[in-house]
């Protein structure tokens, strides 16, 4: 999973702009993280189980990689800059200028291939630019219903975009609000749609948990900004209705806003959130695993061939060559099973489908035949039917086994099933073998299908 | 990047839905049909509000088209998306309403969906600021949108007036006028028509220069002017205004002077009168219902006309009907009549000259004729068109 996490803005003076993301890197990547803060472990972050600051600290230099200095980052102001708290606070080691500070690096100890790279923009250009570009679209492009929540966009050429808008209130903006959204930028639609309910659920705590700090904040101010009007107002009297925030918009008209640290007062506000990104990123990671999955297995769509092709005599079923020609001969002796489908093939709908139905209903499967190979491929293929924990494999017995030790039992063709064995709970396949190489095969069925109910 | 370009569109419509159909010639149908929901399909004039940021755009569409009290706008929070807002009137014109943070003539939006239509472009600047940066954002801004579109109507909004004193304010139009015309003839545009205005969201200069822009947009104007000259000549009416009742922009006038006294009176005049048809008025359209002496303080801006007499008049809830009549203390007569739901005639006149008042009736009457007449034929014109293509399409359909 390759994706970036990002804090996005809409400025009042910049317009959208990019205020922190955070990115994966693994090993191979490592020599573009070097400008980059190491934090010490010592941080207590919501998700401090997941990460773990890097023991050694790497010192930074202020190089700059040609992407960057042609890229034209705006001059950043105060409401859209990301800032870290002194640094003596955070334990480091060594103090540094805080100007050359470029972010965070968390290295997971789970998994030291990788690292997590908090700073203001990514180091790729063309990284950079996509995040950008998803930055303005979500910010002054897209809508949501009720303004703010998710909303999913993008392109396969700058990636898709889970965005996750919400404002905030401050006292000083204009509205008394501002806007903010979190966006999640990957290349992969399908993983990301399959991923929208996570990730929506943790940017909405994330989000709920910056508007209520910001909503006592909010609060604080106007009580104490009444307290002042009553005063400041009491001995003048202007043709202005002392409520206008007239006065100090118009004093307040070029200065930038304050930051998002100054305005929750949350001093390690960016490391927090650095933290919850780069889990975020984690556990979408881990969450949805993808895997190739060889269809072949369940669905043949094209005729494995081998050397020798088995004739059936199969007096019930006429097969046509062509069909079963997965079911092949391997080597000297080992005549195997090696689909669903020619399994179907050999039974028939109405058998095979009642094979399956008492499979996967949990009555026990007996298949009982003389030759071992046989037995075991015919369980392979189907015990991958049921979830592998819900399957105890007996592979080849000459005694009958209960079904509270397996539900899958081959069994040895000449072995008796003991009479006291509940009959309606069992469903047993007898293969019968002539010679080694026609096969008929005729299923008996001990199945009531009462059980159904 | 054409999907920024497209995202500014907003609307549902995108090309692949289009490419759903098979036959071009219906999805141009379609997207007919579905024109007065579709601002970018549509080809209704266009009123595009730039400039920079806290200049007073959105506070302007606010108070325009909305009715917002001035001094509310003051709590509007920034605009951060393009806002699009369809006016339906005895026009239909949509504004466009620009944050002022974002350049929209960066190569990542379409320029030609954005400047391409017909329509005016307002350049706001903030005049209580320091405007030179506003001043260079203006000169890019006509001269790329003049690469784009070269029928585009370009306006300044010199805004924010209404604190600065009347030299002053003389003085910054000058500049401003000065330094664009000759940044403007620097690159060989000096013949691109800009018109300056001094507006303020605090009086009634927002709505005048909203009006003279809206009145470029207007291709009947002319036939208007004409027959409110008309009427004027032959009823003693000293100035007549034809008001879209909703915004108070004025679509026409006869061709005396305008002056601002009597723009603000006829104007306030409008909010009396739905003020009042807001209490008193009925739903039914034949009820009448005389008012007198109605303290009229709007007018106070005009300090000759401070004292009502007091002014009867007859209001339904239908605007097409209504009429009233308002005596200034002046011996003048402010005189109201619904034209059709849109529209208003104002009219001022000397109270002499109303003694006749049943010639006025008649002269009137002849005048909403004409006025129907001219909108009727314009309506006919886009029926016929849409019948054309609803015939082409059942052809069509036929035929395939």
């Amino acid at each position: 999973m390759n994706a970036i996490v990002s804090l996005v803005h809409f400025c009042e003076a910049d317009g959208p702009s990019v205020m922190f993301c955070t990115q994966a890197f693994h090993e191979n990547a490592v020599e573009d993280i070097a400008d980059c803060l190491s934090i010490s472990s010592g941080r207590h972050s919501p998700v401090s189980d997941h990460i773990e600051g890097s023991k050694e600290n790497i010192p930074f230099s202020n190089r700059k990689d040609p992407s960057n200095v042609s890229r034209s980052v705006p001059v950043s102001c105060a409401s859209c800059s990301f800032s870290i708290p002194p640094l003596d606070t955070l334990g480091v080691v060594k103090i540094y200028n805080s100007t050359e500070i470029k972010g965070f690096r968390t290295n997971d100890d789970e998994n030291p291939m990788v690292t997590y790279v908090g700073s203001r923009y990514p180091q790729h250009s063309q990284l950079y630019a996509a995040v950008r570009q998803a930055c303005v679209r979500s910010l002054s492009c897209e809508f949501c219903q009720g303004r703010e929540g998710p909303v999913l966009f993008g392109d396969d050429k700058n990636g898709y975009v889970l965005s996750y808008m919400f404002k905030i209130k401050d006292n000083q903006a204009r509205g008394f609000q501002r806007w903010y959204s979190f966006i999640f930028l990957m290349t992969d639609r399908v993983y990301l749609v399959a991923s929208w309910p996570f990730l929506v659920s943790k940017f909405r705590i994330l989000a709920t948990n910056l508007q209520t700090k910001a909503n006592q904040m909010f609060e604080r101010e106007n009580a104490a900004r009444e307290g002042r009007h009553d005063d400041a107002f009491m001995s003048r009297s202007g043709p202005l209705p002392p409520t206008s925030p007239d006065q100090f918009l118009r004093r307040r008209a070029n200065q930038p806003l304050r930051s998002l640290v100054e305005l929750l007062k949350t001093k390690d506000l960016f490391i927090q959130l650095h933290a919850n990104f780069s889990w975020i990123l984690k556990a979408c990671g881990k969450r949805l695993q993808e895997k190739h999955v060889n269809d072949q297995k369940l669905f043949p769509n094209s005729c494995a061939l081998s050397q020798k092709t088995i004739m059936f005599l199969d007096p019930i079923n006429e097969f046509k060559m062509s069909r079963n020609s997965t079911f092949y001969q391997n080597g000297e002796f080992g005549t195997q099973i090696v689909h669903l489908k020619s399994l179907y093939d050999l039974l028939g709908i109405s058998n095979f489908r009642k094979l399956i139905l008492n499979f996967v209903r949990d009555n026990q499967l007996i298949i009982r035949s003389s030759d071992r190979d046989i037995t075991k491929s015919v369980i392979t293929v189907i015990k991958d039917l049921v979830p592998s924990n819900c399957c105890s494999v007996i592979e080849y017995e000459n005694k009958y086994q209960p079904r509270t030790k397996c539900n899958i039992l081959g069994l040895n063709a000449t072995t008796q099933i003991p009479n006291e064995v509940d009959k309606l709970i069992i469903c047993l396949l007898d293969i019968l073998l002539i010679i080694i190489i026609v096969v008929v095969v005729v299923v008996v069925l001990f199945v009531n299908l009462f059980l159904t109910l | 990047m054409s999907t920024l370009s497209r995202d500014i569109t907003i609307m549902p419509h995108s090309d692949e839905e289009y490419s759903l159909h098979a036959s071009p010639l219906i999805n141009d149908i379609e997207n007919g049909d579905e024109m007065l929901d579709d601002p970018v399909h549509d080809n209704r004039p266009r009123l595009l509000i730039m400039g920079l940021r806290r200049s007073g755009k959105s506070s302007i569409q606010k108070v325009v088209f909305h009715k917002m009290p001035a001094n509310e706008t003051l709590f509007l929070e920034s605009t951060n998306k393009v806002v699009k807002e369809n006016i339906t009137s005895f026009i239909d014109f949509q504004v466009w309403d620009f944050p002022g943070q974002i350049d929209y003539f960066d190569p990542s939006y379409d320029s030609n969906v954005i400047f391409g239509e017909y329509g005016a472009l307002i350049f706001v600047i903030d005049a209580q600021d320091d405007y030179s940066e506003a001043l260079i954002r203006l000169h890019q801004t006509v001269t790329r949108a003049y690469n784009v579109n070269n029928d585009l109507i370009f306006e300044v909004f010199i805004h924010k007036v209404d604190a600065l004193s009347d030299e002053y304010k003389i003085d910054t139009q000058r500049e401003i006028q000065q330094r664009t015309t000759d940044e403007l003839a620097d690159f060989g545009l000096e013949n691109v028509p800009i018109s300056f205005y001094l507006t303020s969201i605090y009086d009634h200069s927002i709505f005048e220069a909203f009006s003279k822009v809206i009145q470029k947009l207007i291709p009947q104007l002319p036939t208007l002017e004409n027959l409110l000259n008309i009427l004027c000549a032959n009823s003693g009416i000293e100035k007549a205004f034809l008001f879209d009742v909703n915004s108070k922009i004025y679509i026409a006038t006869d061709s005396s002077p305008v002056d601002m006294q009597s723009y603000e009176i006829c104007s306030d005049m409008i909010d009396v009168i739905i003020d009042i048809s807001e209490i008193y008025g009925r739903t039914n359209n034949s009820y009448r219902e005389e008012v007198y002496n109605e303290d009229h303080s709007q007018a106070n801006t005009n300090g000759t006309t401070n004292n009502t007499n007091g002014n009867y008049g007859a209001i339904t809830e239908t605007a097409n009907d209504a009429e009233s009549l308002i005596k200034l203390s002046n011996e003048m007569i402010l005189c109201l009549r619904g034209v059709n739901r849109f529209l208003a005639l104002v009219c001022l006149l000397r109270s002499d000259n109303f003694e006749m008042h049943g010639l006025i009736d008649y002269n009137f009457q002849c005048f909403k004729q004409a006025i129907s007449d001219v909108f009727e034929l314009k309506r006919r014109g886009t029926e016929r068109l849409r019948h054309e293509r609803m015939r082409l399409v059942n052809d069509e359909n036929v035929g395939g």
